[in-house]
């Protein structure tokens, strides 16, 4: 797996944000590969940038545009160069969302049917070459093509949403979003992710909204998809959880920096950032003395301290913490760690 | 240890009506909380989990009466809440607080921190106590919530979500309240804002003597707050014991799943385990004849599953389980509630 060439390579990822009240730094530097058929996690508490990198990947960045700098490699594309039309052709195709809200992402005025039906049309008109893609042929239905290509869009959205798992799909696809439950909702999204044959997933926390049972299926839908079709999922999530039965790999954000990265295994069993650290802790919740402190709140990501931005909650601070920037240094097989205390670069 | 249970709770049942067709006529029933008992001793902790519909927050608004029941009984500290006429009704309130899930909802945004906090006490002190008197109080509990004195003359909107609950605990606290029913209180936080935040509730019931109903779908929050533990589902407890027994030895099949679909901070137990329920949490306003919970049972005995009703009866000294599993046919015509009373007076 790890001999491929990555899918995305995300290099030195800068995200910035023009407020009233100064500019804001939501992601500094990040680094973040992806190899085929890989689950990766991206582990962080709000406010960390963790939403921010995942939609800056498909640059779908709302309000206020963000200024972006920095690499990400998608096969041999970055795709901060493309051009509009070209992104939008990545968009679903080659690189699918899943949000988090069901409900809110899903059109409440057309059926789930409907919804996947012309997400496969456009899918279809969009890697067909030979024409210009265009929202007409999403409503032809005028030419025998085009009635072709609506009928089979039908039938392969019932078979779509089998797929998924949904109880019923002839009888759902004439359902409304607003008639299925948050899980149903949930595999509706996850269908219509898929409905591009992307070879990635951006995952943001799909199974926050919904009860441990139900999280539990999803989650294990899409570890099934990702076995039978081969594609990878970055996954982000702030349930350490979720990720270390999920993921392959794990990313750690604190302030819009990763602030450690290792194989799932490795960073639950042996943790080297302070940060990490009181996190799988504070998870673990097995008794009292578990609920480390973890003083102060999230910084502020319009006045971050200086030095490593973790130093005023940090256990383990020292002098230099505060007045020099700690880098992601390798502490271990495929591991690295921005606390520089742990990894004795600092004395 | 009080000699009877601060609160005692038997046989509530609430179901609402469900209205639509022709002159928005009463179409069906909810029923939201089914026949359910349990009780709570002083200074303890009882644990109220389920999945989302399960009925949990109906409960704790009965207790409250902030709606009022069908049938059933609420002993609060020996007297009969719902015999109570208004202004017993307004003394009880003053000693059972209720502390709500969302941080942003819940505090009025056009108060300061002082007059949010010091409301209760003028409503129901403010013609015995002296501006002074309030002052006083307000800044003691402010401190020992783990605010600072000078944030009493800010705005909510300041506030960060860990800050605002915080807020939310000093106002339900600032009547010196017996019982406290706390919705979900944790679970609009972060995992290190969470950890704290539980810490501080801990702390507190330790030093004020309080009694918790504490409500919430997390296991691991359950586990580590609560001394008993009652397990809803559709309405109904389907477990009910200390939460050692149950934890350690779940003997419903809904609580086996539910615990095994706790996404653990442990890289070792994988996907495969996590899912043992298939299908949808069912549909309160269709709950199925007999075992509520037999359309998604892995361990259904047979027809008797789907025909007749468990009951909840003991198992041992201490848990009682509503499951067939547990119980022989012969054992059908104990009265249920003689053996749990049985069960409660033993503890």
């Amino acid at each position: 797996m790890v001999t491929d060439s990555p899918l995305l390579a995300v290099r030195n990822l800068q995200v910035r944000f023009e407020t009233l009240r100064g500019e804001l730094q939501a992601v500094n530097g990040v680094d973040l590969t992806i190899y085929p058929g890989q689950i990766v996690g991206l582990i962080g508490e709000s406010g960390s940038g963790k939403s921010v990198t995942a939609k800056s990947i498909l640059n779908v960045l709302s309000t206020p545009p963000g200024i972006t700098a920095g690499e990400i490699w998608y096969r041999e594309r970055n795709l901060l160069d493309l051009s509009p039309r070209e992104m939008s052709k990545i968009r679903g195709q080659s690189i699918a969302m899943v949000s988090q809200d069901p409900m809110s992402s899903l059109n409440p005025v057309f059926t789930v049917g409907e919804q996947l039906r012309d997400a496969l049309l456009w899918s279809e008109i969009v890697q067909d070459s030979t024409s210009e893609p265009s929202s007409w042929n999403l409503i032809d239905r005028f030419t025998r093509a085009g009635r072709r290509r609506f009928r089979r869009a039908s039938a392969q959205a019932v078979e779509d949403l089998r797929q998924v798992e949904l109880p019923a799909p002839h009888q759902q696809v004439k359902n409304y979003p607003h008639q299925l439950s948050g899980g149903m909702r949930q595999r509706v999204l996850t269908a219509l992710a898929w409905a591009g044959q992307p070879d990635l997933i951006i995952a943001d926390e799909p199974t926050t909204a919904l009860d441990v049972t139900i999280q539990a299926q999803i989650l294990m839908l899409l570890q099934d998809l990702v076995k039978t079709r081969g594609a990878s999922i970055l996954y982000i999530s702030h349930d350490l959880g979720v990720v270390a039965q999920l993921c392959d790999r794990v990313a750690v954000m604190y302030a819009g920096e990763i602030v450690e990265e290792a194989d799932v295994r490795e960073i639950f069993e042996n943790p080297r950032h302070p940060y990490t650290e009181a996190l799988i802790r504070a998870t673990t919740m097995a008794s009292e003395d578990d609920l480390v402190e973890i003083p102060g709140e999230v910084p502020n990501m319009l006045a971050l301290p200086s030095g490593c931005h973790f130093w005023p909650r940090c256990p383990m601070m020292i002098e230099r913490c505060a007045s020099d920037t700690p880098l992601l240094a390798v502490v271990g097989p495929n591991h690295k760690s921005k606390c520089a205390v742990i990894h004795g670069e600092w004395v | 240890m009080v000699d009877q249970p601060l609160l005692r709770v038997r046989n509530l049942t609430r179901s609402f009506p469900v209205q639509g067709g022709f002159f928005n006529r009463i179409v069906n029933y909810v029923r939201a909380v089914d026949d359910i008992s349990f009780e709570i001793n002083g200074a303890k902790t009882l644990g109220l989990i389920g999945e989302s519909g399960c009925g949990k927050t109906t409960v704790a608004k009965l207790i409250l009466r902030l709606i009022e029941p069908d049938s059933g009984e609420v002993m609060f500290d020996g007297a009969h809440v719902l015999d109570f006429d208004a202004a017993q009704l307004r003394a009880l309130r003053a000693r059972i607080q209720m502390i709500y899930q969302d941080p942003y909802s819940s505090l009025n945004p056009r108060m300061k921190v002082f007059d949010i906090i010091a409301e209760p006490l003028n409503i129901h002190y403010g013609h015995q106590l002296s501006a002074k008197e309030i002052r006083h109080r307000v800044v003691d509990l402010v401190k020992r919530v783990g605010l600072h004195e000078n944030d009493l003359g800010k705005y909510p909107h300041m506030f960060s979500g860990g800050q605002r609950q915080r807020i939310g605990i000093a106002r339900a606290l600032i009547l010196q309240p017996q019982l406290l029913v706390l919705d979900e209180p944790t679970s609009a936080l972060d995992v290190s804002i969470q950890a704290k935040l539980l810490k501080l509730l801990l702390q507190l019931q330790r030093e004020m003597q309080l009694t918790f109903l504490f409500i919430s779908h997390d296991m691991r929050v359950i586990q580590l707050m609560a001394d008993d533990v009652a397990v809803m589902y559709l309405g109904k407890i389907v477990e009910y014991g200390p939460i050692e027994d149950v934890f350690s030895n779940p003997r419903h099949p809904y609580t086996q799943a539910l615990l095994a679909a706790m996404p653990t901070p442990d890289p070792g137990n994988r996907l495969d385990k996590l899912v043992q329920l298939k299908g949808e949490i069912g549909d309160p306003s269709n709950i199925p004849a007999g075992c509520p919970f037999w359309p998604r049972c892995p361990q259904k005995i047979g027809e008797i599953c789907e025909r007749k009703p468990p009951q909840l009866l003991p198992v041992n000294q201490t848990t009682a389980v509503s499951c067939h599993l547990y119980h022989e046919p012969g054992h059908e015509d104990f009265s249920p509630l003689g053996k749990s009373d049985e069960i409660l007076a033993r503890r």
